[in-house]
């Protein structure tokens, strides 16, 4: 195993390619668990009117480890829970490895990456990004509309599978 | 192979993991590639004695879309569940299984009904230098199916619980795993 990737270096490398990308990057306080933990999280642009969140902390086997999520509260969620959590199943296994999570009347989108060092970090962060944004057309509009009771699950799904085949056409091959 | 290919990342994660399991000694095999995929799979037992259980292991790493010097890993940890049919789409079950996924992330639950299977699946992105112990990640899905699999005889055991009550046996299944940890 190798030794703890430099922390302080990963963040001043991260916070310069986010800017560099534009992506308007806002580093936050961090937040209980993670106050003593070394680390670092930043809120960006992942779509023009749409934010999502990074967080950079040290893996288990002490590379550096990347989760990016978005998220957002529909306070009627929580009345469909059993169709969200049906639809995020499958979509999961279409838009993987980005998950949809919901805890409540909060809905995510995750996905967690793993680096050796700050050089390859920016690089992971810019495949990240990339799903992210994937997975919001394919994966997340649909769940959020079912979440919102805009449409229903059948509905949904059709969405899932048009969203997933229009991606796969314009990128030519997707994993 | 041309050098190219000998660093992409899912040609490094793979052959590191072949390594590992030729020191494991437990009986494992390579996929076949498919698309540029490059899998292995392996079986051993988690537990000890008559509580032992056969798990089938399998990693699958796939280029990323992007750069070549990184990959998707597909992690599983598969082991018998018969009852995979009835629960499937049980809105106990799934609200069980999303849960755990929620406080597991990226380590999710799924049940494939045909085969009568439960699996422990992880997914993440790595880079060509993540130093990672895939076998100690398989090492960890199995903790976590220690916990996870007596949570689920108990929501087996009330056939009209909630989804509210399934997604607090969840809570308690990862609570005691995050009390096991050092």
């Amino acid at each position: 195993m190798s030794a703890p990737a430099g922390m302080a270096e990963a963040i001043q490398t991260l916070q310069a390619h986010l800017q560099q990308r534009q992506l308007q990057p806002q580093r936050l306080p961090a937040q209980p668990p993670f106050e003593a933990a070394p680390g670092a999280v930043w809120t960006l642009r992942l779509v023009p009117g749409l934010e999502g969140e990074l967080a950079l902390q040290h893996g288990v086997d002490g590379g550096l480890r990347l989760g990016y999520s978005v998220s957002t509260r529909v306070p009627e969620a929580a009345l469909r829970a059993d169709e969200l959590n049906l639809f995020a199943g499958q979509a999961g296994e279409l838009i993987a490895p980005v998950q949809l999570l919901q805890c409540d009347e909060e809905l995510a989108c995750q996905l967690i990456g793993l680096a050796g060092s700050a050089q390859s970090l920016c690089e992971l962060f810019d495949e990240m990004h990339l799903m992210q944004r994937q997975a919001l057309v394919i994966g997340w509009r649909p769940w959020l509309a079912l979440a919102r009771g805009q449409i229903d699950l059948e509905e949904a799904t059709l969405r899932l599978g048009a969203a997933l085949a229009q991606a796969r056409s314009e990128q030519g091959e997707m994993p | 192979m041309n050098a190219a290919a000998m660093e992409s990342a899912h040609a490094v994660q793979a052959a590191r993991l072949q390594q590992a399991l030729q020191a494991s000694g437990w009986a494992w095999q390579a996929l076949p590639d498919l698309e540029a995929q490059r899998g292995l799979c392996w079986r051993t037992h988690w537990g000890e004695g008559a509580q032992a259980v056969a798990v089938q292991g399998l990693c699958a790493l796939r280029p990323a879309w992007q750069s070549p010097r990184l990959c998707s890993m597909m992690l599983l940890a598969s082991l018998d569940w018969p009852e995979a049919g009835r629960w499937q789409f049980e809105a106990a079950w799934l609200a069980f299984s999303r849960r755990l996924a929620l406080r597991l992330a990226p380590i999710s639950l799924q049940a494939d009904a045909q085969a009568g299977i439960l699996h422990l699946r992880s997914d993440s992105l790595l880079s060509l230098d993540a130093s990672v112990d895939l076998l100690a990640q398989f090492g960890f899905l199995g903790e976590v199916a220690q916990q996870v699999v007596p949570a689920m005889r108990r929501l087996q055991a009330q056939p009209d619980a909630s989804s509210a009550q399934a997604s607090a046996l969840a809570d308690a299944a990862f609570d005691e795993l995050l009390e096991l940890q050092p």
